[in-house]
């Protein structure tokens, strides 16, 4: 029961909602987070009733560690390391046996079987909060101890399967505020509003966008060589597709949790507008980066023993953030290039100063600043989204025109344009293997909107819809489109809604599922 | 805060008026012609985004009309069989309806069949009588793949709450899904006779289709289809050019479930090879594709055989391809010059459409030298005599025949250059 599904927008989501906000009203606080919490267990078995028994056991063993590290009872340290093992070697049976099975028969030479395990849903971001939870209790982070809470806090659905990575810290007081102002329909009008704009991105945008994405990568696996057009059309297809469909997740899972009376923290801002690689996962996955940096950047040493040991660690948190996507070397890749990209982007600023110092320089790097960073972000996703690092080097070969420049006999036109540069453009019927002519005119409105529309929590700021967006906001405000409680936007939401719910017909699964 | 509650009151009523709005628009502009509630000139009588969703309309269609006649195959039977064929219609009764779909693979046709077996049965009004299938070549190519129908259509293994979820996925496509909302918004825009492509017993109207051909010129038609067919359809690698069966995915299997279907459910099934032109004859033999022409052929026979053995009445597999005069009709090199038979080198046109149904259903005036009812004890001497015939052809057009050899043996070339991997 995926958020752009009939079942859940009319069905699980309306009773969800109207069951706590009665029994919120007539038994209290308390009763309605016991609703809310069997909804969302509801919600999980759903998928697959067998791994209610997972996470259940998971909740129960973590909140009885973290509630001895909290009394600080016995060794409180040994049962930190030993919870956080735990966590971990479960998400590595589930997550990584194959993947290390299938490595050491391939350096080994042996021949051990798959175990084909099934990797439960959302498995990657309960573990991360779950560790986070432990941690927290260590550092006395945690003021409240209720088992209500931490079970609320663990399955809440709204972030269960695809985050934000949210702590037990953030979560609580936010439902703890509606005991002392209640629950207004000002949280029914902003979480449904922010709802159907994400239901619009992921339903309409975001599946519609992909068109070519399958072909040219089922293509690319085969071992095909796509040409230059194919290549780039295919490759930015995916990063736009990529970008709305968790784009809009985390504003579908903000505006589930503002129905609710509750905030959840802001996780993607924009990242394609990153003046750097720093400044992208400052906007992308948000609340990952910060788990990164809080647990495992700084858990290596971060920037305390120098900078060598500052860019080594920050490549490791990098490796491990990718391997944390997915079970593969190709993950491992993407994770391996981005630390690389966060490296020379430290080093380049250490050693220049950053444009900012440079006024003059500055007039002309900047933009060339948010291309490169753009760019540098793209041809990074063929790792994230080939299946085998061969094909994803088959890809770049594409992407640098090494298969050919190979246009539609039909497009004269884009054909004159493009040999004015000089470039060496043919004329083949095979240039529209995998991509479609369309796509090009529906690549230039999906980035229109993504590098020159405000993002929800712009248009929302005044409705502080999100934890920790302040900041972001502030140096980013909207300046054109701002919602409001009128009749105007009142009808686009409507319409929103209507468009996205006649997409519906026609889903995918959200792609952050899988990681 | 009665602002924002308002604002959340207006939302949800918005949004339950313009989603019964949208209901109410499709169900009555209707642009797959399903429910038929309303047919009114200059609103929707013109169907004039059909086309593209055909495969959702022709089950939906065939399960609500109580049809006896019924033609399933590719854009060869949608554009060239009339389904108002009167020996057709004495034969198997009123009403007809084409529920050929454009490149419609065997599996597909499979799956209309059942379909309409299996609908017709859970009708008051009984089963279909008679159906007519086109079958090609490139049907039985195992290296094509095919998958399921793309819609709900409805099986013998259905359970009733299988067939609930078909029925409802199936209303929720045709009344609340974003591309039957956006037929029905050019089905209202685009009420002109110059986009009356569909007619209502299912036949695709070739006038729209004549005029452009006329305009383009048939050569030029003649060999856009044929290089678009070629560079589509066929393999450049003799590793991977033709086989009936691969893995899992046995051709004849398919035919075979066809056969078994018609048995048991007593319907009268008339199986065709069409009757292209000589050029794309010529090309398949130029593709190294003859053998397996001729073997398919074989094959269906052997079949039908199989499963009917003598009995002739219910099935029967005519054999209209060949070096006949009317596949060898010249093609006009100039534009606005009318071809009386064909469209392009596969499509025929549909007075050759109303000869091959007088000739299948034995009309008086059937041409008795057109098609043949290809059976065991007559195979062999068809095949040869074709053979006898393509020699005589090619003997007579050297130079076309070596234009569409090098043609053939260029695009499969470049194909070869451009990627497409051989096994």
């Amino acid at each position: 029961m995926i958020f752009s599904s009939y079942i859940f927008v009319l069905a699980f989501l309306p009773i969800a909602v109207l069951g706590y906000w009665l029994i919120q009203r007539w038994r209290g606080l308390e009763s309605a987070m016991v609703w809310l919490t069997l909804c969302s267990l509801f919600y999980y078995g759903w998928w697959n009733p067998i791994y209610l028994i997972l996470i259940c056991s998971l909740m129960l063993i973590n909140y009885g560690i973290g509630l001895l590290i909290y009394q600080r009872r016995f060794a409180p340290k040994l049962l930190m390391i030993a919870g956080v093992t735990f966590n971990l070697s479960v998400l590595g049976y589930f997550k990584y046996m194959d993947f290390f099975i299938v490595s050491v028969n391939g350096v080994a030479d042996t021949n051990f079987n798959l175990m084909h395990i099934v990797l439960p849903l959302g498995i990657s971001f309960f573990t991360f909060q779950k560790i986070a939870f432990l941690v927290d209790s260590y550092h006395r982070k945690i003021e409240h101890y209720s088992f209500l809470h931490y079970c609320l806090f663990v399955t809440f659905f709204p972030q269960l399967i695809a985050g934000p990575i949210v702590h037990y810290r953030e979560l609580m007081p936010e439902f703890l505020r509606i005991r002392q102002n209640g629950l207004t329909a000002r949280h029914l009008a902003v979480g449904l509003s922010i709802f159907a704009i994400g239901l619009f991105k992921k339903s309409v945008i975001a599946d519609n966008v992909s068109a070519p994405v399958g072909p040219v990568f089922n293509a690319i696996a085969q071992g095909v060589q796509v040409t230059f057009f194919e290549a780039w059309g295919g490759l930015l297809a995916y990063t736009a597709q990529l970008y709305f469909d968790f784009s809009g997740y985390s504003d579908m899972a903000i505006g589930l949790a503002m129905l609710f009376g509750v905030r959840l923290p802001l996780n993607f801002f924009s990242p394609y507008k990153s003046r750097n690689i720093v400044d992208f996962w400052q906007r992308w996955h948000i609340t990952l980066s910060s788990f990164l940096r809080e647990y495992l950047y700084f858990a290596l040493g971060g920037n305390r023993k120098g900078q060598f040991a500052r860019y080594r660690n920050l490549f490791l948190t990098m490796l491990i953030g990718g391997l944390w996507h997915g079970a593969a070397w190709t993950f491992v890749f993407w994770g391996a290039l981005h630390g690389a990209f966060l490296v020379v982007c430290h080093g380049w600023t250490a050693l220049v100063g950053g444009y900012k110092n440079c006024p003059r320089f500055g007039v002309f790097m900047k933009p060339v600043a948010y291309v490169i960073t753009f760019l540098c972000i793209a041809v990074s996703m063929t790792f994230f989204r080939a299946d085998t690092l061969p094909a994803a080097m088959l890809m770049i070969k594409g992407l640098c025109g090494m298969h050919g420049m190979f246009i539609d006999p039909e497009e004269l036109t884009f054909y004159r344009w493009l040999t004015l540069f000089g470039l060496p453009v043919e004329y083949s019927p095979y240039a529209i293997r995998f991509v479609d002519k369309d796509v090009l005119h529906h690549l230039l409105i999906v980035f229109f909107i993504i590098w020159f529309m405000p993002n929800n929590a712009q248009i929302f700021a005044a409705e502080h819809p999100a934890i920790s967006a302040g900041d972001l906001v502030r140096a980013n405000p909207a300046r054109r489109i701002v919602w409001q409680a009128n009749w105007r936007w009142a009808i686009g939401i409507a319409l929103m809604l209507l468009v996205s719910l006649l997409n519906l017909n026609n889903v995918s699964e959200f792609l952050y599922f899988r990681f | 805060m009665p602002r924002y509650r308002s604002y959340f009151i207006a939302v949800l009523s918005f949004l339950a008026v313009f989603v019964v709005s949208v209901v109410l628009m499709n169900w009555l502009v209707d642009p797959l012609d399903v429910y038929r509630v309303v047919r009114k000139e200059g609103f929707n009588s013109i169907k004039s985004s059909y086309i593209p969703y055909a495969r959702l309309a022709k089950p939906s269609q065939i399960e609500r009309g109580h049809y006896q006649r019924l033609a399933i195959g590719s854009s060869r039977m949608l554009m060239g069989i009339p389904v108002a064929n009167a020996a057709w219609i004495s034969a198997g009764g009123e009403p007809g309806f084409n529920a050929s779909i454009q490149g419609a693979d065997l599996r597909q046709i499979r799956d209309l069949f059942e379909h309409a077996v299996v609908t017709g049965d859970l009708k008051s009004t009984g089963n279909v009588k008679s159906v007519l299938i086109d079958v090609d070549l490139f049907m039985f190519n195992a290296w094509v793949s095919s998958g399921d129908y793309p819609y709900p259509v409805a099986t013998f293994s259905e359970t009733e709450s299988r067939r609930f979820v078909r029925e409802r996925d199936t209303t929720l496509n045709l009344l609340f899904s974003p591309g039957i909302t956006l037929a029905s918004i050019e089905t209202l825009r685009k009420q002109d006779l110059k986009k009356d492509k569909v007619m209502i017993d299912g036949t695709t109207n070739p006038a729209k289709e004549l005029s452009q051909v006329l305009e383009d010129g048939y050569e030029v038609r003649f060999r856009q289809f044929e290089d678009r067919m070629v560079r589509t359809g066929w393999s450049p690698c003799s590793d991977n050019r033709y086989d009936f069966s691969r893995g899992n995915a046995d051709k004849m299997q398919i035919f075979r479930d066809i056969l078994q279907i018609a048995k048991q459910h007593n319907v009268d099934v008339k199986f065709f090879i069409s009757p292209v032109h000589v050029r794309l004859l010529e090309m398949i033999h130029a593709a190294d594709l003859w053998d397996d022409y001729e073997a398919m052929k074989r094959k269906l026979v052997a079949e039908i055989a199989a499963v009917y053995g003598q009995d002739t009445n219910s099935v029967a597999l005519w054999d209209f391809s060949g070096y006949h005069h009317y596949a060898q009709e010249a093609v006009p090199q100039q534009p606005n010059v009318p071809m009386q038979w064909y469209l392009d080198s596969s499509h025929f046109s549909q007075p050759l459409g109303h000869k091959m149904l007088d000739r299948m259903f034995a009309a008086p005036s059937a041409e008795q030298s057109f098609g043949v009812s290809l059976r065991p004890d007559n195979i062999d001497a068809v095949l040869q005599m074709e053979r006898e015939q393509q020699a005589v052809w090619q003997a007579d057009n050297a130079e076309l025949s070596r234009d569409l050899h090098k043609r053939t043996a260029a695009i499969l070339q470049d194909k070869k250059i451009n990627g497409t991997m051989c096994k």
